[in-house]
Formats: structure tokens, sequence, C-alpha cells
């Protein structure tokens, strides 16, 4: 009977320490879910620059970064997709010449990609290859360089 | 004996599950949920606060799209009044819009400040005057600048600004610095034509060398005086415009707050770090005057985990306390947690309630909000 007692017992504790914590999806799980629930999309083959422009970051940054992304990237832009969540460039012409993703209900800013200002998810073979964050110039110009510069990318 | 342990601690742990799955839902009755309210609106257009007459109240909402402050009437919900706004933003781009301040004093003369020009407009959009802070003595000169993060308030022709100045914080001595001199509250008189910035000076636990990402206070006028409320302080602080000095001090602690942790240097321009450390600290936020209770009400953001159960999603906000000040007995009367799965940090005092709003997980296509009586 005590034996008893002591197995239901840790049952539930088992319950009360491991009940709540069900398996975390991947990132790349997740952007995979996000770009089919949303817009009925996959994570592409071939090398791709997803360009998060969230909400949340600062504007300053925004103004100064987003022009240099758009004119430097134009040789690659088969290979980059814009999504855009920031309010005040949902109806903006900007992104015109790329293929462009409105995120009007911020969902992309509250998923668990690490997204915070300029971010970059760069994905290859249906997968989340890295996660870039673009919080300076320099990193902006490292960042299109790189990508000018990638040999799995034919231009 | 083993078998009477065994029972005793069965006893216990089931007690222990019963906490643990009802305790989150004992909840005080110190707010009393009175009505609820769903408003439509769509992506371009953005909420900007409340604003009632001796009759209605209405949601102010800025149409980015069309350029409009619409005023929609609460009973309603119609847009009883549209002030078109494109003899302010003619020459501004919808970037620059967006981050403008407004406050209405009445429909017919709105305060809206952009950059550092404020303007006053009437029903029909006409700019009555407008002020280019930079032309006033001291504002250039020590690189002032208007801040959009805290709003507007206009109280006996003084119209109350946040301040901010471009001065660069790398390392101690220049943030101790900035906390020292820079006067973070500043006051149009837009009857006397003057500007100045009075008395307020950051806190002394802001002059530390240690930074905290935390450059304006909150604040709004009650009583003809202006309450001043810093993110880490627990005073409030009573500014009194006749006597031109901080007449007086409120302690109102949240039983939450933490000392938080000096934000690192090297981590200054790292967004996604600052969104982590916003999470994971205390802070004071917006201060209210509920007139039905005769209380003031102190907003807490608290620490809170970012992940969401099941990891598929992050929280949009921190949870977040609301602390009751009885301004009758001088007391606090409660504090009041709230989770942000639930409810947003944002609250408005009407005369219909307190005015709080839903999370919702479609954010654009309508607001929800749920009113409540404060009870003491």
């Amino acid at each position: 009977m005590s034996r008893k007692l002591i197995l239901i017992s840790s049952i539930i504790i088992a319950i009360l320490f491991f009940g709540c914590k069900p398996t975390e999806p991947s990132k790349t799980e997740v952007f995979k879910n996000y770009l089919a629930d949303y817009h009925k999309r996959n994570i592409p083959n071939e090398i791709n620059f997803f360009i998060i422009i969230p909400e949340y970051g600062c504007n300053g940054c925004f103004q100064v970064f987003i022009p240099n992304l758009i004119i430097g990237l134009m040789p690659l832009r088969n290979h980059v997709t814009f999504i855009v969540s920031k309010n005040s460039y949902l109806s903006d012409t900007t992104f015109s010449h790329y293929d462009n993703l409105p995120d009007t209900n911020r969902i992309i800013d509250y998923l668990p990609l690490d997204v915070a200002n300029i971010t970059i998810i760069q994905t290859r073979n249906y997968e989340i290859d890295k996660i870039l964050h673009l919080n300076s110039i320099e990193d902006t110009k490292k960042f299109i360089n790189d990508a000018l510069n990638n040999p799995e990318i034919k231009q | 004996m083993k078998r009477n342990f065994g029972y005793f601690t069965l006893k216990i742990l089931i007690v222990l599950l019963l906490f643990y799955f009802i305790g989150c839902k004992d909840k005080t009755q110190r707010v009393v949920k009175i009505d609820e309210i769903s408003i439509k609106r769509n992506f371009n257009e953005r909420f900007l606060g409340y604003y009632e007459d001796d009759n209605l109240g209405y949601f102010l909402l800025l149409d980015i799209e069309n350029k409009l402050l619409k005023f929609i009437n609460i009973k309603n919900f119609q847009d009883d009044i549209a002030i078109p706004l494109n003899n302010v933003f003619e020459n501004s781009q919808d970037k620059d819009f967006i981050i403008s301040n407004f406050f209405v004093n009445r429909p017919d003369s709105v305060f809206i400040s952009n950059e550092n020009n404020i303007f006053l407009i009437n029903k029909k959009g006409k700019i009555l005057n407008s002020w280019n802070m930079e032309n006033y003595q001291g504002f250039k000169q020590n690189k002032l600048n208007i801040s959009f993060v805290t709003p507007l308030t206009f109280n006996c022709g003084k119209l109350n600004l946040a301040i901010t100045a471009n001065l660069k914080i790398d390392n101690p001595e220049s943030c101790r610095d900035y906390f020292l001199k820079v006067k973070p509250v500043a006051i149009l008189d837009v009857r006397k034509d003057s500007f100045y910035c009075p008395p307020i000076s950051f806190p002394v636990a802001y002059q530390t060398g240690n930074n905290y990402m935390d450059y304006v206070p909150w604040f709004i006028n009650f009583d003809n005086k202006l309450i001043v409320s810093f993110s880490i302080s627990d005073s409030l602080f009573i500014y009194d415009y006749k006597k031109n000095c901080i007449e007086q001090k409120i302690a109102l602690k949240s039983r939450y707050y933490a000392s938080p942790r000096p934000y690192p240097y090297d981590n200054f321009s790292d967004f996604a770090f600052r969104r982590l450390y916003d999470f994971s600290e205390t802070r004071y936020r917006d201060v209210y005057y509920d007139k039905a209770s005769n209380c003031l009400l102190r907003m807490v953001a608290l620490p809170t985990d970012l992940k969401v159960s099941g990891g598929s999603e992050i929280r949009k906000t921190n949870d977040w306390s609301l602390v009751l000040y009885d301004l009758s007995s001088e007391k606090i009367v409660d504090e009041l947690f709230f989770c942000s799965e639930e409810f947003q940090p944002y609250l408005l005092p009407t005369r219909s309630g307190l005015m709080i709003w839903k999370m919702e997980v479609n954010q654009s296509d309508s607001m929800k909000i749920d009113v409540f009586k404060v009870q003491k």
C-alpha cells in the first residue's frame, strides 16, 4: 500500500515538473510554418535572404540601412525576400522591385526567431542557415558584400 | 507509520496540485469588470488616445493613409469628427508622420509635435499657431529634442514635453554627466510664448554612471500640477507650476520592484539583446488619475519570460501590475497583477470606467477593451 502511495506521489511530482513543458519547435520549423500559414510559401532550396523589417527597431537605422539594401542587393534580387511588418513601410513602394511579403498583423515580430531591428534569415536547402542582425551601417555593408561574393549565388 | 507518512505526503501533494491549477484564477475584486468594447479598424489606423467632452467619449485614431485625426464616438463607433492633417504634414514624409505626438485639448484646439515643431490646429485642420522649439533660447544650444515616447499634456496654457538631449553616452562618465545635466521635461507656455525646463532632475539612481536605457519620464497633469514618474524611482514627483519647484514626493513603490541591472555599454546598438533586456527588468511606467475612486494608478512593467508555452511564439509585451494609491487616505490600497497574454499594458481612466486593452492575436483589424470599476 505504502509503495502504491509513493508511486502515486511520484507521478504527481512528475506532472508538476514536466507536465507543462511541450517540446519546442526548431527555428526552421517555426519559420516554415509561418511562411506556409501566412504567405503560402516554403523555404526554397537555393540560398535566400529573408530580410525582416519589424516594428521593433530604430527608425534612424531603417531610414539609413534600407536604401543601402535596396540598391546593394539589386544584382541578387532573385534571392531576396522582404518581410515587412513595420507599419510605416507597409504601404510603401520601397520594396516594389523585390519579392515583398507584407505582414500586417506583425506575426513575424512575435515568433521565436530573435527578430529585432533589421533581421536577416538566411536559408538554404529548405532550412535556416543563420540569423543575422543589422545594427550598424558597417553590418549592412558587410552583409551586402558577403552576399554579393557568395560563390553559391549565380548572379 | 510508513503508511501514515504515505497518506500525509499524498494529501500535501493533492493540495499543491489544486493550488497549481486554480491559484492563478484567484483574483482580487479590487477592479470589477462592468463592460466590454470592440472597435473595428484597419491597419492604416493607429490608436492615439481618448478624449471626452461634457457629453461623450471619443477614441482618437490616426488614419495614416488619408492623414486624418478621427474622433470615434464610443456610443455608436462612428467617426463624428475627422480633422485633416495635410496642412501640418504637407512637407513631411509618412515615416515622420507616424512618430508625431498629439494632444487634444478640444476638437478645435489640437496640439501636434513633429520633430521639434509644434502645431496648433483647429477642427478644419487649419494651423492656428506653430512653434519651432529650436528658435527658443537654450534649446538648440543644449542639443535638445522633443521625445515622442511620452505623450504631450496641456494644462492652464502650458504644454508639457518630454525632452532628450542629443549627447553621446558611451561610458560611465558621459552617462553620469547626461543624467546630472539634462532636465527631461520642458514647458512651452503658449500664452507667454516662452520655453523653459523646470527644475525636474533625474533621481539619484540615474546618476551613478550606469545606463538603464531610460531617458524620459512619464507624466500627467493633475490638480493643476504635474505628476512625474521615473522608470527606476519608487517616488512620484509633484511639480508646482506657480512655485516652479518639486512640491512633494509620493512614495509609491511596487511590491514587485527590484533595482534593474545596468545595460552593458558594449551592447548599445544590439537590438536583439535590448529586446531581451526589456523583458528581464522591472520598470515603472505611466501614471494615471482615476476620478471615480480618487486614486492614482501607477503601472509597472514586470520581468517576463519571453517564451509562450509551446514555444511557437513569444510574448508581445511584459506582464504588468497596477499600484492603486488612494489620495484620500494617502495609502497604497492594492497592487493588481495583469498577465500580458490577456491584457496589454495600456489603460485609460475615463468617465465610463477604467478601460484596459485586451491582448489580441490579430492586432490590426480590431481593438477589444474591458471596462472596469475600481473599488477601494
